[in-house]
């Protein structure tokens, strides 16, 4: 049966950039925040915002795919503090060793996520275990790294990339969208990204169908852990030095975004699309927080509530839903629409 | 396929009670970690003199009993298919509010402890609530539950705990009778009680019956909510029934009380024969679990490693101990 056009549009969208109501939220606090907010609706304070939400899209974008794929990566923020301390340990202020420092810490990075991926996928051992123990592991190895101090510095070039503005856009935002065209290409576009979406959907079929489960698992948890080696050069430009800590946080606020942006958790469901536009209501949250004074402290409870209401939400959307179904299916007319095989 | 075993282990589950086989058989399950127990016992020994000491043991008991009785809880959940990460934050909540709460003061005594647990109570209630009514995943809901702890705390401290606990409640930890801890008496007491209402009472019963098929619990008139929100409860409670023992021991509170024992807590039940998606497991092996975890961490200071080198000991340990398990069920 084919469906009507404004349908087609609407999945169309929701397949490249997320449910329809994470973006609806999102421009809810974009009026919200101009309307109530003292401070909000200045080029300064969205280029800050974008500014400061890029190291997390990096990251969540890589969590995405291994959530998409049915797991969890705990990991993620240990991880960043590795990209950060490594990257800046390898340059250490050289403008030559540039791409070489990034190059190499992407590669561990990879190589650490695939390792957990290896596990995971291999000997089935619950995903976020093992990278709640990967994560202990890395974060020991960064310690031993950086003897727990402030480790490297990055090339005079990097500095201050963090803080810049390419015309009106945030020189980070700018470099983001290559990453993120390229996470929505393989996506939606490629046959590897489909095989995720199988995995994550039910393991067994995807096995019966020729898809190596295996393979897919321990690519998603590979690119998941080079992306948050990345986002840890990312925020060195932002530190403008490795902190062994420098991590701290972003596992939570990562599963946060994505699970915010429409991701479901058992896999199989939503996308990168909607985790940029969870990215960006967590970015909101902090700083209307900030403009508004309010304590670091608050904003842990807050983003709490958040993900109770996002969870809550969601649950009551599904239990609509149902509801809907089963009341549909009671209606004269409507039984030829629910049921056309007898048509 | 899936679901036929299910059944059976249902019905199995059932027996359990009656049937002596089918009863050694679950406990079977749970003798490998004790196995690890016993060898890494032996390695403790050769590689450290100091390790057989009394005193050392002691310790290692003493050291064991909180994150034994919060493990025995995350074990409960963990066996109707649920789920808890909210366990360290809520520890480390329980150990800010005592202490600030009870300070110096014996007639605080009281009071406090009631107050955290009635606390716990009100976290395990919203967890279990949520996730049996609304059917929300386990793992995002406490993962919400452990942020709002984590700032509370902060909020509630502003960052700076005190530390002023009085001496008489520091007993349940540092105190002896006759030689022995008076927590490990105390842990001895509460494990035989959470023992008791998990194998030998109805309501115990039904965590299994529930963890093991949902459906097929629910279609028995089994009170599916009931039982979904009593083990969140009892794990959130009994969680903070391991933060006070947890204060008492160290006397001092910092905001990272907790920390990581969500991790420990659930490999400990994992390593003990729980299994995620429930159904499987007691409290007896979560208890072994956390004496192999604190036994290892125990080695590591006695051969005096530096400090990070714990967090690489701990989570190889985590992942080859969950790892080893899960190779042995399929066996």
């Amino acid at each position: 049966m084919p469906r009507p056009d404004s349908r087609s549009a609407v999945s169309a969208f929701q397949r490249w950039a997320g449910p329809v109501w994470v973006w609806t939220v999102v421009g809810a606090m974009v009026v919200a925040g101009s309307l109530g907010v003292a401070d909000f609706a200045l080029l300064s304070n969205f280029q800050a915002v974008g500014q400061a939400a890029v190291p997390l899209a990096v990251v969540a974008i890589g969590e995405t795919f291994v959530i998409l794929t049915g797991g969890i990566d705990i990991s993620v923020a240990a991880m960043l503090s590795l990209g950060n301390t490594l990257s800046m340990g390898l340059m250490a202020g050289h403008e030559g060793r540039v791409w070489f420092a990034i190059l190499l810490t992407v590669l561990a990075g990879l190589a650490a996520g695939a390792t957990s991926g290896l596990i995971v996928a291999k000997l089935r051992v619950p995903s976020f275990i093992v990278t709640l123990g990967a994560a202990n592991i890395v974060q020991g190895i960064v310690f031993a790294y950086t003897k727990q101090g402030t480790y490297g510095s990055p090339a005079p070039s990097l500095v201050n990339l963090g803080y810049a503005n390419w015309g009106p856009f945030p020189a980070l935002v700018i470099l983001l969208l290559p990453l993120l065209a390229v996470a929505l290409w393989v996506q939606n576009r490629t046959r590897a990204g489909r095989h995720v979406y199988a995995t994550g959907g039910d393991p067994a079929i995807a096995r019966l169908a020729g898809i190596s489960v295996t393979r897919v698992r321990i690519a998603a948890f590979a690119a998941s852990g080079g992306l948050a080696a990345l986002a840890g050069v990312v925020i060195s430009m932002r530190l403008g030095s490795g902190e062994p800590l420098a991590g701290t946080g972003f596992d939570w606020d990562a599963v946060t975004a994505v699970v915010i942006g429409g991701t479901a958790l058992r896999g199989g469901k939503g996308g990168v699309g909607g985790t940029i536009g969870g990215v960006l209501i967590v970015a909101m949250i902090n700083d209307f927080m900030n403009l508004q004074g309010i304590s670091t402290f608050w904003q842990t409870v807050a983003k709490g509530i958040v993900i109770f209401a996002a969870v809550i939400a969601g649950a009551g959307t599904e239990l609509l839903t149902r509801r809907r179904r089963q009341l549909l299916r009671h209606l004269p007319g409507s039984a030829a629409r629910e049921a056309p095989a007898h048509g | 396929m899936a679901s036929s075993s299910a059944v059976r282990d249902w019905g199995n589950a059932l027996r359990r009670g009656g049937t002596a086989r089918v009863r050694l058989g679950q406990e079977l399950e749970t003798y490998g970690v004790w196995f690890a127990l016993a060898a890494l016992v032996v390695v403790s020994t050769l590689v450290s003199p100091e390790f057989l000491h009394t005193t050392n043991l002691l310790n290692i008991l003493r050291q064991s009993v909180p994150l034994a009785i919060v493990a025995m809880g995350e074990a409960l959940v963990i066996l109707v298919g649920g789920f808890d990460v909210s366990v360290g934050n809520l520890v480390t909540l329980t150990a800010v509010i005592t202490a600030r709460v009870m300070a110096d003061s014996n007639a605080r005594i009281l009071p406090t402890v009631l107050l955290v647990l009635a606390i716990g109570a009100l976290v395990g209630l919203t967890n279990g609530l949520l996730v049996a009514k609304l059917r929300t995943d386990p793992f995002v809901t406490t993962l919400a539950m452990m942020l709002v702890l984590q700032g509370a705390a902060y909020v509630y401290t502003q960052g700076s705990p005190a530390n002023d606990l009085t001496h008489g409640f520091r007993q349940i930890s540092v105190g002896d009778v006759g030689g022995v801890p008076i927590s490990v008496l105390c842990f001895l007491g509460i494990f035989a009680l959470v023992w008791f209402v998990l194998n030998r009472t109805v309501p115990g019963r039904r965590l299994y019956a529930v963890g093991t098929n949902r459906r097929v619990a629910h279609l028995s008139g089994q009170p599916l909510t009931r039982t979904i929100v009593s083990a969140y409860v009892a794990c959130s409670v009994l969680t903070v029934v391991g933060g006070l023992f947890l204060v008492a021991w160290i006397g001092t509170t910092d905001m990272s009380a907790g920390s990581g024992w969500a991790l420990q807590a659930i490999a400990a039940a994992l390593i003990g024969g729980a299994a995620i998606g429930g159904g499987r497991g007691g409290v007896g092996g979560p208890v072994g679990g956390v004496l192999v975890l604190t036994t290892i961490l125990n080695l590591v200071d006695l051969v005096a490693l530096p400090n990070y080198a714990k967090l690489l000991v701990e989570g190889g340990a985590v992942i080859a101990g969950v790892a080893l398990y899960s190779q042995r069920r399929k066996e």
